[in-house]
């Protein structure tokens, strides 16, 4: 994959522009098709995530990649499509189950902020989104350096798709439920401990356990 | 593995709590790409040379989970590596190319000012 220069992006340099297109677009179409399903939808979608991209990318943040970026984008614009086309911003699906795919999950409301929430709050909470995600990928790391595989499956699929631990012990031929409850609180644990390490002074996990407990 | 200072219990957790922050771990999780393999990767696995444990958890988060992005590394994989595969790109890679060059100069000639 190519290497592309911020500082070129932000001066608004055709050339670089051009490479980043040439390199990302099929895949921002491919990801807008995916849920749009119509094909000249998804070439306006994907046309609007890169005047988007060019739009905002003075405010480029360091701590996502460019791939992020995009995707970031194209994805706030299928929700928002997906809001013009449904009044109801949050689906009320009956059947939890069928939203058990990050499609089923990407076409319900955007979590992303209103407008009158403070700038002070909504950095904070950045930030905590920030430290959340690289202890999760350091913790995916390890899963997978060590081979953990099943376990993988079953995190993505408690976390990742909100998937209850009964279904989750149905799917994935484990024991009973508690055992995937004892899964899901040893992984709570372990990234835990990863943000310990990281900053130990953290308080990302602040309230989960009872007043008291040791 | 555990954090050698405590010795948490699963009875100590708040479950609403654990309900409420396990909801913020999905969101970072999906939005973050946080298990999204890397692109050498999901060649890999369309090339069918990774590791049997490999294969499945792939398979597992391409096609169970539907990861939209990992999808569409693929699609774009599996189209560089078909004949006429930008055909029916050409036209709009064409239209996406002159409405950027346009947004670009359009706000190269505001910011100058």
């Amino acid at each position: 994959m190519s290497d592309f220069s911020i500082a070129n992006l932000q001066a608004l340099d055709e050339s670089e522009w051009a490479r980043l297109e040439e390199e990302y677009s099929p895949r921002i179409f491919f990801y807008v098709k995916k849920q749009v399903q119509d094909h000249q939808t998804a070439e306006d979608l994907t046309q609007e995530a890169f005047l988007g991209a060019v739009r905002g990318i003075a405010n480029f943040d360091e701590q996502y990649t460019l791939e992020q970026y995009l995707f970031g984008i194209a994805r706030n614009r299928v929700v928002d499509h997906f809001r013009k086309k449904r009044p109801i911003p949050i689906s009320q699906n009956d059947d939890p189950s069928s939203s058990r795919s990050y499609i089923g999950l990407e076409r319900m409301a955007s979590d992303r902020r209103t407008p009158d929430e403070s700038a002070v709050a909504f950095e904070s909470v950045q930030n905590k989104s920030a430290a959340l995600a690289a202890i999760l990928k350091e913790y995916v790391a390890e899963l997978w350096m060590a081979g953990e595989f099943e376990k993988l499956k079953i995190l993505e699929f408690l976390f990742a798709l909100g998937g209850r631990n009964k279904e989750a012990a149905e799917r994935f031929d484990v024991r009973d439920e508690k055992a995937i409850a004892g899964i899901k609180f040893r992984a709570i644990e372990r990234l835990r401990a990863l943000a310990r390490q990281r900053d130990p002074q953290h308080d990302l996990f602040e309230g989960l356990w009872s007043p008291g407990a040791r | 593995m555990t954090d050698d200072h405590d010795e948490l219990k699963p009875e100590d957790m708040v479950p609403e709590r654990v309900e409420r922050f396990a909801m913020t771990v999905g969101s970072v999780w999906r939005e973050a790409r946080v298990s999204c393999p890397h692109a050498d990767i999901l060649l890999a696995f369309q090339q069918d040379s990774l590791d049997a444990g490999q294969m499945a958890y792939v398979r597992f988060h391409v096609e169970d989970a539907a990861c939209p992005y990992c999808q569409a590394v693929l699609e774009d994989l599996g189209r560089e590596r078909a004949p006429d595969a930008d055909a029916p790109l050409e036209n709009f890679r064409e239209r996406l190319r002159s409405s950027t060059i346009h947004v670009l100069r359009e706000k190269r000639g505001r910011d100058s000012k």
